[in-house]
């Protein structure tokens, strides 16, 4: 007298079974998506005749929000035409993307970057059940939890959501940035089971991997000039808190405020110079998703130069043209420069500590600089600012000032750094609002590389001499900073940083 | 009369035949939308297009405020233009006053511009406002940032913000401007003696046409005369007097009515218009119209 369906057994494996699968990074990305992205009564509530609600998106106006409200029902219930539903969504982040053009920066209605951030999740959603999608349509019976995403599914994935990050701003509700986070996560997590995987490929296979484990796994080595140290900048050893707090309030000149100098020893303990290596480029690549997380970059040579401009592109892109292979072609020096990589990718935040020397008070910008007044409006921080720069040997930061007191870390490679006081302000030719109304009033018309007759022809440093006659007399403190030093740069000193090799760094800014 | 029409059609906004799907297609060549003894266009926006038949207004798409209005007012509401940057500006005779949006509109929160010459026509495209005066003068005004699309000279005496003629839009060889149209940041201007004049352009924008500048400038389409033009948000349109239709831009939706990827260079649509012709084209959002006629 067996009753199949009353079995605890056959209960008890069943309900295993759907534990199981839905603990996969794959099933539970796709819940995520259908569950939030996918919230079809939200966008239906907008449609309400007389309902005012606080979501931007209403003022897109009924057309758009219908047809975002067809998109999200077909994705979650996968009917119609996937590509069609790609093509529609596309649609509306390109009309979005056009009003981001129409709008001066600061006017763009919110309505059309909700548009672009709503548009951008729907389309990684249906991108996330494509495979049933398409089947479903064959009418086969692949459930949603067994798909798998190829590889190019996850870059569109990545690069669709990252691109609404960067181009619509991260959305205002910490709930929202969490859901975001965490397909991040679950995407990154997809990736490191796919890299497992093809651990255990047959031995045919196995060969090609084997290879690819002979690439050596760190930065090309190059000779680049090295500008002799002229006047080196102090060094102290991991001084405590109370001896860099008074470093910095006990001044040793009184006219010249704190001084900059070099902390050696502070980041021993960093994951980031130990067994999470940034110096290695697949540590780095396997930390975005295979590299598939696009980052803002610089190119060309310093960004007072003629032809410099910015773009953004995936970061496996940057690491093979810029980092790898920077000779390999006519490509112009690539720099990721002053980015918050660490909140774009807060898995690597957890890879170093904010030195505690950014959490004294150190004093207000001192009175000699011509900009401690605008320095001293600044709100005080929170928290530090954290930017990371990574780049080949050659980066240039033209000669400027910051806006806070910085302490400037020493990842891997090497830099060679210039500092002069703001007392020595009017030597350095200070630019002012130039042609677009940008204030440039930080950034110093000098070419330190040419007046200091490393870089260009002999014409030009001639001709630069000439020009800025002060120059000569502005007295400066230099270093190579190594890997692994901190180098204390005081709020309005102004410094001009160039790399020696493949350099990471992260600069800590407080106040 | 026949209305003929491809591209965009997200909302079904070229399918007059019923309701309005969200499912439909782009049509990627042209085709016979609509049949009637008499049909004019009233507005084609995002969502929606508006057209006057013989027996009334019809729509087709999801419409969107304006063409609620306009479906309200049974008109095309054409001395009033609206931008991509959503501000409105509205002629009366010798009058322009200029609206934040459509919403300030109907709240009549306005700002008059000024008393310039008799109008006869507007258009706009995503920042700049044109207007054509019945004595053809082409006037433009709007965002500075893209100074190209003003087609004239920015000064202390001439800012971007107010209307100001075109000067190089005077004392044409083949006669005054008799049409303009506008759309994406492009405009288009048309001479009574049937040359075409284009400027505009944003930076960093694919180049849709290579000698598009902040200069008006002719442009040879194989020595042609031109009856009408039409200027999309990525594309433009141009009719010869021959009734033959030409185009150029992009193509992604279909808005060129050829089944092919974006054209850098002008080509023909071929049509098969037995004993027909088309006697004038329109541009909507990423799609396109065209009016035909039985040839008498």
């Amino acid at each position: 007298m067996a009753q199949p369906l009353c079995h605890p057994q056959h209960t008890a494996q069943r309900f295993d079974m759907e534990g199981f699968n839905s603990s996969t990074p794959q099933a539970k990305l796709t819940d995520t998506c259908l569950r939030v992205f996918c919230d079809s009564e939200k966008l239906a509530v907008l449609l309400n005749d007389g309902q005012q609600s606080d979501i931007a998106l209403q003022a897109c106006g009924t057309p758009i929000i219908k047809l975002l409200l067809h998109l999200s029902n077909a994705i979650k219930n996968r009917e119609g035409n996937f590509d069609l539903a790609v093509q529609r969504l596309d649609d509306l982040i390109n009309l979005a993307t056009e009003k981001f053009y129409a709008f001066p920066f600061k006017d763009v209605p919110a309505c059309w970057r909700d548009l672009f951030r709503r548009a951008s999740f729907l389309k990684v959603s249906a991108l996330a059940v494509k495979q049933t999608w398409l089947q479903e349509g064959g009418n086969s019976n692949l459930s949603l939890k067994d798909q798998h995403l190829s590889g190019q599914q996850m870059d569109e994935m990545v690069r669709t959501i990252d691109m609404a990050l960067i181009m619509a701003g991260p959305p205002s509700s910490s709930d929202s940035q969490e859901q975001i986070k965490s397909v991040f996560d679950l995407l990154q997590e997809i990736y490191m089971d796919t890299i497992h995987d093809s651990k255990e490929t047959p031995p045919n296979k196995r060969r090609k991997l084997d290879n690819a484990a002979l690439w050596q796994d760190r930065f090309p080595t190059s000779k680049a000039f090295e500008p002799a140290v002229s006047s080196p900048i102090p060094k102290l050893n991991e001084p405590s808190f109370e001896e860099f707090e008074n470093y910095m309030l006990r001044p040793r000149d009184d006219s010249l405020g704190p001084e900059p100098t070099i902390i050696t020893g502070a980041l021993k303990h960093w994951p980031a110079r130990k067994d999470r290596p940034w110096k290695s480029p697949s540590y780095l690549l396997s930390k975005t998703i295979g590299g598939r997380r696009l980052v803002p970059i610089e190119l060309g040579r310093s960004y007072v130069d003629e032809g410099w401009g910015q773009k953004i592109i995936a970061f496996k892109e940057f690491m093979d043209h810029y980092i790898l292979h920077p000779n390999s072609s006519a490509l112009a020096i690539g720099y990721l420069a002053q980015h918050d990589l660490f909140a774009q990718i807060p898995s690597l935040r957890d890879d170093i500590t904010v030195p505690d020397y950014c959490y004294t008070s150190p004093p207000p910008p001192h009175h000699s600089s011509p900009l401690a007044e605008k320095h001293s409006e600044l709100p005080q921080l929170d928290e530090p600012l954290l930017n990371a720069w990574f780049g080949p040997v050659g980066t240039i930061s033209p000669l400027h000032t910051d806006p806070y007191h910085n302490i400037l870390s020493q990842v891997a490679g090497r830099k060679y750094i210039r500092i002069y006081a703001p007392k020595e302000s009017e030597k350095l030719y200070a630019r002012g609002v130039e042609d677009g109304g940008v204030d440039m009033g930080n950034t110093s018309s000098l070419d330190i590389g040419i007046l200091a007759g490393w870089d260009g022809s002999e014409e030009e440093r001639t001709e630069a001499r000439e020009r800025f006659p002060l120059f000569q007399e502005a007295e400066f403190v230099d270093c190579i900073l190594e890997e692994g030093e901190c180098l204390y740069i005081p709020v309005g000193w102004w410094h001009y940083v160039r790399s020696l090799s493949v350099s990471f760094s992260v600069s800590f800014w407080f106040n | 009369m026949e209305l003929w029409v491809s591209g965009f059609n997200a909302w079904g906004q070229l399918d007059f035949r019923g309701e309005s799907s969200l499912e439909s297609p782009d049509l990627r060549t042209f085709n016979c939308a609509l049949r009637d003894q008499h049909i004019e266009i009233l507005q084609a926006t995002l969502s929606a297009t508006l057209v006057r038949t013989s027996s009334g207004i019809k729509s087709a798409g999801c419409p969107d405020e304006l063409i609620q209005f306009c479906t309200c007012k049974e008109e095309g509401l054409s001395s009033m233009a609206i931008g991509g940057n959503e501000k409105l500006a509205e002629f009366t005779g010798q009058y322009i006053k200029e609206y934040k949006s459509l919403k300030s509109y109907f709240e009549a929160d306005g700002r008059q511009l000024g008393d310039f010459e008799q109008f006869k026509q507007i258009t706009a495209n995503q920042t700049t406002f044109t207007a054509l005066s019945i004595k053809g003068n082409v006037w433009t005004w709007g965002d500075g940032r893209y100074e190209s699309c003003l087609g004239r000279e920015v000064s202390a005496e001439y800012p971007a913000h107010l209307p100001s003629i075109v000067k190089d839009l005077s004392d044409l060889p083949t006669g005054p401007i008799r049409k303009i149209s506008s759309g994406g940041y492009v405009t288009a201007a048309l001479t009574s003696g049937n040359d075409l004049y284009l400027w505009g352009g944003r930076p960093g924008q694919t180049k849709l046409l290579g000698q598009l500048s902040g200069t008006p400038e002719p442009v040879d389409l194989d020595g042609l005369d031109l009856l009408d033009v039409a200027v999309g948000a990525d594309n433009i349109l141009a009719l010869t007097t021959q009734h033959k239709l030409y185009v150029i831009g992009a193509n992604r939706n279909g808005q060129l009515g050829l089944d092919m990827e974006d054209l850098c260079e002008w080509r023909e649509v071929p049509l098969p218009l037995d004993g027909k012709r088309i006697v004038s084209i329109h541009a909507g959002y990423k799609n396109s119209f065209l009016l035909v006629e039985n040839i008498t």
